[in-house]
Parts: C-alpha cells; structure tokens; sequence
C-alpha cells in the first residue's frame, strides 16, 4: 500500500479511476466514439495512446527547460505528431491488419485531447520520471474506459469478442438479434454517458 | 544560461526541432518502405486469391506468395493487361508501370488468370462507388467465364456494421460458386442484352424472387442502400463495359 500512497504512486493510481482522463475529465471522448466497435482495434489504441502519452511526457519534461514559453504549445505539437507519426509508420509496418482498420485514428492520437492536456498540465512541470509515471497512469485510465466499451460494444452489437462468437447459437434461434444501435457512434455515446454519470456519482465525495 | 524567452533563442529552437522531427520521419519512412509495401502487395495478392476461393483468410503471406512468385518461376496466377474495347491482352505496356498508375491508362485494365488443373479461373479486379469513397475489390468467374467463384473486397471507407458489411463472411459468401450465381443470361452470350451481371435486392429476399431470376441476384444490405447500389453497379454495368470484351475473346 506504501506505494500507492507515495507521490509516485498517487500520480501513477489516480488517473485509473478517481481522476479518469474519460469518465472524470471527458477527454479523449472523440476517439471512443469510434474505435469501439470492436475490442481489437481498441486495444491497439490503447496500447498506441499509452505509448504516445508517455514518450511525449518524457520528451517535454526532459526539455522542458529550455522550451520558449511563446511556442510551447506548437513544440509540444512537433513532438506529438512526430510520435504518431512514427507509431502509424510502425503499425503499417508490422501489424498491417490492425492498421487497416484503425486507418485515419492513429493520426487522430495526435488530436486527443489526453496526450495534449498531460504535456501542458503536468509534464512542463515535474521532473521525466513523474512525468512517466502520469503518462502511463492517464494512457491506462483512457484504455480502461476504451477496453470496457468495446467489449460492450462487440458483444451486444455483434454478438462476438475479440471476433470470437460469445453470444450462443440457441439465444439466438430463440428470437434474440444483435443491437444494431451498438455498433454505431450512437450506441458508444450512451455507454460513455452511463460510464459517466456512474463514476461521476460514486467519486462525488473524493474531489 | 541564454534566455530561452529570447526571440533568437526562440527561432533557433523551432528550426532545431523541425529539423529534428523531419531526419526521424524520413529516417523510420526510408527504412519501413520495403515492409510497408510489401504488406500492401500481400494483402492485394490475398484479396485476388480470397476471391477465388484458393486460400482461407489466415493464411500466412509465404502461401500466399506462393502462388504469384513461386521458387520454380511456374506462377499459378498471372496477370495481364487488356484493352477494354477490343478486349486483346497488351503487350507493350510493363506491368510495373501500369501498377504504379493506373488511371494513366485509359481504356485499359488488369486480370488475372488462374492457370492451376483444376481450379482454373479469371480474377477481374472492380473498383465500385460507395457511400463514402470507393471500394475495391477482386470478382473471380469460373473458366467459362460466367460463373461466379467468389469475390472479395480489399479496401473500402463504408461505415463499420452497415456498408462494410460487404466485407463480411455472409456477405461474401453469397457469390461463393455453390451459389450458382451468373453474369450472362440463358443465352449466353456477351451482347449488352444478356449480359446480366448482378444485383443486390432491397426489401426483398433473394429466395422470395422466382427462381429463374436467383442466379443475378444478392441479399442487399439494410441500412446501406448507396453501397448496396454501388456493388449493383460495378457488378452490372462497369464490368461490362471493361471485361466484356475479354471475357468474350476468351471464350472463342
């Protein structure tokens, strides 16, 4: 418990849940919108915004010095792009399939509002390895929420996870069909809104 | 210590950085490429053979290779280019550079021909209109030149859960050859009048037509009316107009 309660662990634990870049701060909603149809595209996400979130944390912290004040935002800007940039060159290198249907939302990491707010909130201002540490702590908040409406998502949408059928034959022989709501942005709004008000109700007395 | 708030430290630090980013971009762009394109060849390569029915969808790139590049130099399936109006094969055109840009050429188009006993085929790739950009894809015929064997589509921008569904096993499986699905009519010629291509229905099954009518016709999809009618329209109209020739030169 020692280290949940040091400063360490308090940046790394608190964007989990209590202060989650998506149900608390309602950044980074765009893209749950619509990577979510299915938990493998979400999951690469996932994993590409973690990596994004901390290398660009690490990178502004380390220069964080030495950055004009003038141009900051449009540094933090050449830095994330580049980042993303790379990691799209990387996903069409070595995971081709993923890539094709991710297509436009890698480059749209560059966009959300997660990766931008961290660099300008707490990277500018805390030594790299703190900066690692929220980097990490945020990009695993978002994939929690990104994960957990996926799953949703394909199960009632398509009736299968990870692209293996979960819902059984004999529901549906029984009468049962797929939410086609759920596999439209629509069906991710209400599911995001439910995740919302939930964790907006239970962490009320924490803030 | 420079004043990092200065105008020229400032100017410096852009420029530093730019150029920075640019060597790392390029850098991962020059080293990736070979991969990166080899990956796009594959996967077209896969759509052809997908199409046709020769490979399932997981299999690994070295099969699928195999069949367009094989180490005895015996491909299975090769391409041609072809005049679209009298339907003769190219000659004079290099297949790499008719690759690089196709649309340079007007009035002509790729097929591939499947020469291995037994599963012998002609593979037409089609390039359709969808709702939200263009599919394309790849409609295998039978050696007559008439059935179908299948199809597949390798890159499309339609909206996941309604237009691409028409990458989904049901979808596809519907031009499957146990289908018996057709492009030409009773009589069999290549005339416009007979040639029939195929249509997707809206609002109607196809086991609720007359049967005599089954053999042109596919499950639309609900809720994509403009990528239905886009399928409809490659699979009557456009490849007529490009194929038609060849297929009926191919026949004779």
């Amino acid at each position: 418990m020692s280290f949940v309660k040091s400063k360490e662990g308090q940046v790394l634990t608190k964007p989990l849940i209590a202060v989650n870049p998506v149900m608390i701060q309602t950044l980074g909603v765009c893209s749950s919108l619509a990577v979510t149809v299915q938990l493998k595209p979400a999951l690469v996400m996932s994993i590409s915004l973690l990596v994004v979130t901390t290398a660009s944390n690490v990178i502004i912290s380390m220069i964080r010095n030495i950055i004009p004040a003038k141009i900051r935002i449009i540094t933090y800007m050449v830095i994330i792009s580049t980042l993303v940039a790379l990691a799209d060159q990387v996903l069409k290198a070595y995971l081709f399939e993923v890539s094709k249907q991710l297509s436009v939302f890698v480059g749209l990491i560059i966009t959300n509002c997660i990766v931008m707010g961290r660099a300008e909130a707490f990277a500018t201002t805390n030594t790299p390895k703190m900066a690692a540490l929220d980097g990490i702590g945020n990009g695993l908040g978002y994939s929690i929420v990104l994960c957990a409406v996926a799953t949703a998502r394909e199960i009632l949408g398509s009736g299968k996870l990870m692209g293996f059928k979960v819902v059984p034959e004999a529901l549906y022989d029984a009468g049962y069909v797929n939410n086609g709501l759920m596999v439209l942005a629509p069906g991710a709004f209400f599911l995001i809104g439910i995740f919302i008000w939930l964790s907006k109700t239970f962490y009320k007395g924490e803030k | 210590m420079v004043n990092v708030n200065s105008n020229n430290f400032t100017v410096v630090f852009a420029a530093i950085s730019c150029v920075i980013a640019s060597v790392l971009l390029s850098a991962s762009n020059l080293g990736l490429k070979d991969l990166q394109d080899s990956n796009v060849k594959t996967d077209k390569q896969r759509s052809v053979l997908l199409a046709a029915g020769l490979v399932d969808s997981n299999a690994p790139a070295e099969e699928v290779q195999a069949w367009f590049e094989p180490s005895d130099g015996k491909a299975a399936i090769a391409p041609f280019i072809i005049d679209q109006s009298s339907g003769k094969i190219v000659t004079d055109i290099e297949l790499s550079t008719y690759n690089k840009k196709p649309e340079k050429f007007p009035g002509k188009s790729l097929v591939y021909e499947c020469t291995k006993p037994g599963k012998e085929s002609v593979i037409l790739p089609i390039k359709g209109q969808g709702l939200w950009g263009p599919l394309y894809g790849y409609l295998a015929l039978g050696k007559d030149g008439n059935s179908v064997l299948g199809i597949c589509f390798y890159d499309h921008k339609e909206t996941p859960g309604l237009g691409a569904e028409i990458t989904e096993p049901w979808f596809m499986a519907q031009f499957q050859s146990d289908k018996g699905k057709k492009l030409l009519s009773k009589s069999g010629d290549y005339s416009k009048e007979s040639f029939v291509g195929i249509k997707a229905l809206k609002g109607i099954k196809v086991i609720d037509k007359p049967e005599s009518e089954q053999s042109h016709l596919i499950d639309g999809i609900s809720g994509a009316t403009i990528t239905s009618n886009g399928v409809s329209d490659v699979l009557t109209n456009t490849i007529y107009e490009q194929y038609s020739a060849y297929l009926k030169n191919r026949k004779s």
